[in-house]
């Protein structure tokens, strides 16, 4: 019986103490950035490996986003795997989604293009292709971002930004404005683009219905009253025929002069 | 039993401040922690007061790691090479009472190690806090604060994590036979420590085969779960938004698992050849 005792305590001690380890690490949990065993099957070298340990994560982060700016400026499309493994490393930072977002989406196309005998030599229709192929891969990494940075406003809108310029597609980037506009710190012009794209996507009525409220109870009461917003949302009128006692009361920003400079 | 458990924790203590490897890790910490004022240079992306915070913060992380598992295995592969254990061990003292005095004479010195560096960052922190926020208000941002009362936290829980690391240092010297053996298996329980939270997110989501899941309870059991210590910056940058309770609840933990380790460790020990 004695012979069983010490076994039994000792179980039932390191039971308890894990039981208490999970507790305190599900508390923990919510205030450590997130690193995700997926992510980290992608990235490159041994950085993320030594940032799991803790401790080091901002400077190993620094370091690769060195290394994948060297290999940017050199145009080697190898940057973007060390880019990664600074999200990786230091997912809260804003600095490094939207910088390789921006790379992705806007630089690797160009290049792509260069080595395949540059403008002249791809015809327009695949000029377009390989925008829009990088810059989906580009939202695709901002969207990873999303969950775990600090400010993802800022990720949304150049989501939106690469969606209506390099996709060409108005209603995707429509969305990820009015999901930013959604999103606290939101730019000022979030809402202005969500209304102008669902324009730009056939959707005037759904535009004007959802811009108006919009402006009449924040843009308007800017101190230069949004007179940009307010011709949008004139010009809409006019073309969806709204009567003229329904419109939108005349503002002082279209009345007043402007003042002088 | 506590006055004889005092003294070997005492002459334990002293033994340790005289050995090279703590004044050599000490230097190599402090210098690490000061070299993050020039590496700011580099630094991308991040507010300024939490890259100086995340290196000091990783400086006391791998060098007091090091330290807990190197100096309990040092001191107590010493005591029995030189036969001082022997002859210690043939006076009225138990062994378990040696191991817990080799234990806490470690834990103190890995508390001074602990103090230092956490002053040191705090010398740093505290140092660059008002140029920052000067800087912050002048472009219209929040300014930053240090939380001296989040930095005493921080240091807490490293040296309950580094006491906890200290005592698989000594559970695995009072299984092995070498030195070398237990400072590689100590550095490997430590790493896994390190490593479980892994298996702790996968645990709570509803995948993967029983099997898998039996493993991954296992080792979550096993091992404890280190990585939940690395606080530092939220606690000492943005203590709002640590959830309440999370410092007892983790220095709670780290007692459990240093009794519960030490328990074990004492048990190995009182059956080991000498």
């Amino acid at each position: 019986m004695r012979g069983l005792a010490f076994p039994v305590l000792a179980i039932c001690g390191v039971l308890a103490a894990a039981e208490l380890s999970s507790d305190a690490w599900s508390r923990a949990r919510r205030v450590i950035p997130e690193l995700r065993r997926a992510d980290l099957e992608l990235t490159a070298g041994q950085g993320a490996a030594l940032g799991l340990l803790g401790g080091f994560r901002p400077l190993l982060a620094d370091l690769a986003w060195v290394r994948g700016y060297v290999l940017w400026e050199r145009r080697d499309r190898g940057c973007e795997a060390h880019m990664r493994t600074a999200c990786v490393l230091d997912p809260q930072s804003n600095y490094f989604w939207e910088n390789r977002g921006n790379m992705v989406g806007l630089d690797m196309a160009h290049w792509e293009i260069g080595a395949r005998g540059g403008y002249a030599a791809v015809s327009p229709a695949t000029q377009q292709q390989i925008f829009a192929r990088y810059a989906r891969k580009a939202i695709a990494a901002l969207e990873e971002g999303l969950p775990v940075a600090r400010h993802p406003a800022g990720l949304l809108a150049l989501a939106g930004y690469l969606a209506e310029t390099k996709v060409m597609d108005p209603l995707l980037g429509a969305d990820y404005y009015l999901r930013c506009y959604r999103t606290p710190g939101a730019p000022w012009y979030a809402p202005y683009f969500h209304a102008r794209l669902l324009r730009d996507g056939g959707k005037e009525r759904e535009a004007y219905e959802w811009f108006r409220p919009v402006w009449e109870q924040k843009l308007s009461l800017r101190e230069d009253g949004s007179p940009t917003e307010l011709g949008f949302l004139r010009e809409l009128e006019q073309r969806l025929g709204v009567p003229a006692a329904k419109r939108i009361p005349p503002h002082r920003c279209e009345t007043e002069p402007e003042p002088a400079r | 039993m506590l006055t004889r458990i005092h003294w070997i924790a005492r002459v334990t203590f002293l033994e340790a401040l005289r050995q090279r490897f703590l004044a050599f890790l000490l230097v190599l910490a402090a210098g690490f922690t000061l070299g993050s004022l020039p590496l700011r240079a580099i630094d991308f992306g991040h507010g300024e007061l939490k890259f100086l915070a995340d290196l000091g913060f990783g400086a006391l992380l791998l060098f007091g790691s090091v330290l807990a598992v190197v100096l309990p295995a040092q001191l107590l592969y010493g005591e029995i090479d030189n036969r001082t254990a022997l002859t210690l061990l043939a006076k009225p003292v138990g062994r378990g009472e040696f191991l817990l005095g080799k234990f806490l004479g470690t834990w103190a010195v890995l508390g001074v190690f602990t103090a230092v560096l956490t002053a040191l960052v705090g010398v740093i922190l505290l140092g660059r806090e008002p140029v920052i926020a000067a800087r912050a208000v002048s472009m219209q941002l929040t300014a930053p604060e240090v939380d001296v009362a989040g930095l005493c936290q921080h240091a807490l829980l490293q040296w309950l994590r580094l006491g906890i690391v200290s005592a698989i240092a000594l559970l695995v010297g009072a299984l092995a036979q070498t030195f070398l053996y237990t400072v590689v298996v100590g550095s490997m329980a430590v790493l896994a420590g390190q490593l479980v939270w892994i298996a702790q997110d996968a645990l709570a989501r509803p995948e993967g085969s029983a099997t898998l899941r039996t493993g991954l309870w296992m080792a979550t059991r096993v091992f404890p779960n280190l990585q939940g210590y690395n606080i530092g910056e939220p606690l000492v940058l943005d203590a709002a938004s640590v959830p309440s309770g999370t410092v007892p609840a983790l220095a709670l933990a780290a007692l459990a698992y240093i009794t519960v380790i030490l328990f074990l460790a004492c048990a190995a020990f009182r059956r080991r050849e000498i």
